[in-house]
């Protein structure tokens, strides 16, 4: 389940340690890494591969039938831990710059990443099973209005999450392939 | 709740991807391909060179400076279209851009960067961005100042990163190591980029016992300037000879009469002791000879041009009276001593002879009968008289 909120802690002291090594190597080369240099890039790849396993793990597991993959909680926490490390890794790739698609492409993660967290507190507003399976539960009415609500809410958030986070990796592919032929290719 | 289908291939899914790639689209084809860069072009305005007096004013025309992967020019091709006068300079001698492209292939961008802001300078000016090693001195040991901070070009250039005054060089080391910097010119002068190259090749981690001459003993603890005084470039170093005579032709209690070769007698641990083969000479050195003073054949120290013949030393014994003149002392006698003496030539024939056939007489030596020189002869240390022919 997510109550205990493991899958945030994990994030930030991901995130922690990913800082102090950005500083280390800022205070060492007296700069601010790169995009386009060593360990600008690798933030970049990095990121967004993690990124790219926040976008289809979760999903193709929710629509496995079969338990053996692992429990659907346990995915979903992993969903949660590596979309806010591999934005926040892609963050520190812009090396503090915003300028045109890549710019877009940072604050398309931004939104999306912000969108996943309003997601995560409609998610846990909906009685579930281990598994992550929704359950009817019995309950007084007014309980019972609470949790429809939440359902619709969740099947909105669903239309508008999906959607901007297919945006935002269209936007990004687009970027990488621009990157690659205006600099990684360039002679 | 189970659902079959992914969430990418849902219809709003599929319109969201389509939405984005018609309104990036959409940029490109109004804005051009500016849309991809992450930093505005250089602003600052010079002289119109390409019909343009900044790269800004190139605008989003990204292919004016960007080829396509599959394109036969490079970036640094299209700089060049330009940047005539650069072009020029690649292949004048006396300009910095042949200096730093000489040696090593290098594109425009290893110090030109772009895209950095409209402010921002296109020469990268961090000495950690600078390809300082194409100058032939490389900026590895100068990447932090004494005092903490990053140098910076004008730390040693001035004004004009083109050129560089010597007396930089001291007058920041003096603040280091004033008194070592003094004796360290006085030995070797101002031209300080004559011999350092900047990564100390030539300094406290150059290892001599890489070079042909090894240091060892007492070689080991001696300053540079002992032995390459007048060195003043890389090159006078790697030149100082590796004679022992060319140091120590003053040291020479021989007055060169051993040539030059120190190195056959003696070791760097120390002049004493000294040791000589002389069988490594023309005249070896055997028998009776072993024992013998060098000055005994080496009179007054003369060590050349002695003879190897035994008459150079050896005076014909009166003993002889002058019969063997002519002959080496070896036809008879041996270096191990001179008697006994092997007679192998035709004797004249004894008194009371036994047929003229030589020295067999009964084991006698030529003394049993040549008692005081060749020319006279007694038989009386074995027979009773002089005419044992008479029966006596």
């Amino acid at each position: 389940m997510l109550r205990d909120n493991k899958e945030l802690w994990w994030a930030i002291i991901a995130s922690i340690l990913i800082t102090a090594f950005y500083a280390l190597i800022m205070s060492v080369t007296g700069k601010i890494p790169a995009a386009g240099e060593l360990f600008g890039h690798s933030l970049g790849i990095l990121g967004f591969v993690l990124m790219i396993l926040t976008e289809t793990l979760y999903s193709l597991r929710k629509r496995s039938r079969s338990t053996r993959w692992g429990r659907m909680s346990d995915w979903l926490q992993f969903h949660i831990f590596t979309g806010l490390v591999g934005p926040y890794m892609v963050f520190l790739h812009t090396s503090w710059k915003f300028n045109g698609l890549a710019g877009a492409v940072t604050l398309m993660t931004f939104v999306v990443v912000l969108s996943g967290f309003i997601g995560r507190y409609i998610y846990t507003r909906i009685p579930r099973t281990a598994d992550g399976i929704e359950m009817d539960t019995p309950m007084g009415d007014a309980q019972a209005a609470a949790i429809a609500n939440a359902r619709r809410l969740m099947a909105l958030w669903h239309t508008v999450h999906i959607p901007l986070g297919m945006a935002l990796f269209t936007a990004a592919f687009v970027h990488i392939g621009g990157a690659l032929y205006y600099a990684t290719f360039l002679k | 709740m189970q659902k079959s289908r992914l969430g990418c291939l849902s219809p709003s899914a599929i319109v969201a991807t389509l939405v984005s790639l018609l309104m990036m689209a959409g940029f490109i084809s109004v804005s051009g391909s500016g849309f991809f860069t992450a930093g505005s072009l250089n602003a600052k305005a010079g002289k119109m060179i390409g019909g343009v007096i900044s790269h800004a004013e190139i605008g989003n025309d990204c292919a004016k400076c960007h080829p396509a992967p599959w394109d036969a020019d490079t970036l640094g091709d299209r700089c060049m279209v330009c940047h005539k006068n650069i072009s020029t300079q690649l292949s004048d001698p006396t300009s910095l851009h042949f200096k730093l492209t000489k040696n090593q292939f290098m594109g425009c961008r290893a110090c030109h960067s772009e895209h950095r802001g409209p402010e921002a300078g296109l020469t990268k000016t961090q000495s950690e961005d600078f390809p300082h090693d194409g100058t032939g001195y490389s900026l590895k040991s100068h990447m932090r100042r004494s005092d903490g901070q990053t140098f910076v070009c004008a730390d040693c250039h001035g004004a004009d990163i083109a050129k560089f005054d010597p007396a930089v060089c001291s007058t920041c080391h003096q603040q280091i190591d004033k008194e070592f910097l003094t004796t360290h010119i006085q030995a070797y002068g101002t031209d300080c980029r004559g011999c350092h190259d900047g990564i100390e090749t030539i300094s406290k981690k150059f290892d001599h016992n890489l070079s042909a001459f090894k240091l060892e003993d007492k070689h080991a603890g001696l300053e540079c300037a002992k032995c390459h005084a007048n060195a003043r470039t890389a090159v006078d170093f790697k030149t100082t000879s590796n004679q022992c005579s060319a140091c120590h032709i003053k040291d020479d209690t021989h007055a060169g009469k051993f040539g030059n070769d120190c190195g056959a007698c003696h070791k760097p641990s120390g002049w004493k002791p000294a040791t000589f083969d002389h069988n490594l000479a023309a005249f070896k050195l055997d028998g009776a000879h072993l024992a013998v003073t060098c000055q005994k054949c080496h009179v007054n120290n003369v060590f050349k041009g002695i003879p190897p013949e035994c008459s150079g030393c050896h005076k014909d014994p009166s003993f002889h009276q002058g019969l063997f003149s002519g002959q080496t002392c070896s036809t008879c006698h041996q270096t191990l001593s001179w008697l006994p003496a092997k007679f192998n030539q035709p004797h004249p024939e004894p008194r009371g002879g036994e047929g003229g056939s030589g020295v067999n007489h009964g084991g006698a030596t030529c003394r049993d009968c040549h008692t005081v020189n060749l020319m006279t002869a007694t038989c009386i240390k074995c027979h009773d008289s002089n005419n044992p022919d008479n029966g006596d």
